[in-house]
């Protein structure tokens, strides 16, 4: 922008002188027609007509051009410097610029994949966590159905062995007994067997 | 048959079943028959009068019965053939064979509390181990001790588990 401004500047600058020289030769001619204006219409524009062959002759011109193009070529070396460090200036910028783009593009890419990774690792974490409570429930139940069937079955176990030891107990006590025990000796258990079944005895016998 | 006069009668302790009301109306028969033969026979021809068991003698004592009389001789076989037709019969059955003494004993209490003229069937069952099974016309009342032991069974296993 800057070497542009200057480019257009010294063009302007240029111009300018050229107006300003070309002015100064008008006013020349200008006063000299004041001077001479009793002189004839046909006398001036021979005298202009030889005045401007005479001041802008060849040489003039060719110095005028040779002025203008050392300006010209100064005016450009001094933009192009301007240009150049214009250009390293931008392409710096550009430089940072692209980088500060691409930096951010790239953060808010990581960004979206961490918030990406983050929510699936979130959505992983519940899905573990869900089948852990799930098998902890489950656990739990198990163990929960295992031990009352360990407690019903122990409980049935110990009970069948109650059961079958009154039974071993009874059949050994028989067994012992035998028919060692004297009649005689049993003689009041009968009578108070008797006693206890005798209105039932009576009640059969009558029929 | 008169049943009221035959309910007066009373059985003595040894007479405890049919085995000894039908060894009584035997005797007694034989007798009857002796003595009715006796009546046709020529004096001096007449066979051994038969002898009278204990048994029967101790059932004439009780009664007041005189077999060398006729009539008493009728009454007393009309009613040892009720008492073999129509007599309660309980059958006691015990885990050894019962002394006649013993039996005699039940017996005793039992006409006397239960039925005067009931006449006892004794019998063996081994399984009881003691104690005794009575059988009466309908019913079974098991007085062993393998029975008693059954229905204390839960006072056992009480005590099994409190032991354990």
């Amino acid at each position: 922008m800057d070497s542009t401004i200057i480019l257009y500047s010294g063009i302007g600058i240029g111009g300018l002188l050229l107006i300003v020289a070309g002015a100064l030769v008008i006013r020349g001619q200008v006063m000299r027609r004041q001077k001479s204006q009793k002189i004839t219409k046909e006398s001036i524009e021979k005298m202009a007509r030889e005045d401007v062959d005479h001041i802008f002759n060849d040489e003039f011109r060719e110095e005028l051009r040779n002025m203008g193009r050392l300006h010209f070529q100064k005016v450009v070396s001094e933009n192009a410097m301007f240009l150049k460090e214009d250009l390293r200036l931008t392409s710096s910028q550009l430089n940072e610029f692209l980088k500060a783009e691409v930096t951010r593009h790239l953060e808010d890419s990581f960004q979206g994949y961490d918030q990406s990774l983050a929510d699936a690792k979130n959505l992983a974490v519940e899905a573990v966590q869900k089948i852990t409570n799930g098998l902890e429930e489950q656990h739990h139940k198990l163990t929960t159905e295992l031990e009352a069937a360990a407690d019903a079955r122990k409980n049935q176990i110990i009970e069948d062995f109650q059961q079958n030891m009154t039974d071993i107990v009874n059949h050994y006590l028989l067994a012992a007994v035998g028919s060692q025990v004297d009649l005689n000796s049993q003689f009041d258990f009968i009578l108070t067997e008797l006693k206890r079944n005798q209105a039932e005895i009576e009640e059969d016998l009558r029929q | 048959m008169n049943r009221d006069l035959f309910e007066r009668f009373q059985l003595p302790a040894a007479i405890i079943g049919r085995a000894e009301v039908n060894q009584l109306y035997r005797e007694t028969e034989d007798l009857d028959n002796f003595l009715r033969q006796d009546n046709v026979r020529a004096p001096g021809e007449q066979p051994k009068r038969p002898q009278q068991s204990y048994l029967l003698e101790q059932f004439c004592q009780a009664n007041g019965i005189n077999l060398l009389e006729s009539e008493q001789r009728r009454v007393a076989l009309d009613f040892l053939k009720y008492l073999k037709k129509q007599a309660p019969v309980l059958h006691i059955s015990f885990a050894v064979g019962a002394s006649p003494q013993f039996v005699s004993k039940i017996t005793a209490w039992l006409r006397q509390n239960v039925q005067p003229q009931l006449l006892v069937d004794v019998g063996l069952a081994p399984g009881i181990k003691a104690g005794c099974l009575v059988r009466t016309t309908n019913k079974v009342f098991d007085f062993g001790l393998k029975k008693r032991f059954q229905e204390h069974r839960p006072e056992l296993l009480e005590r099994v588990r409190t032991l354990g």
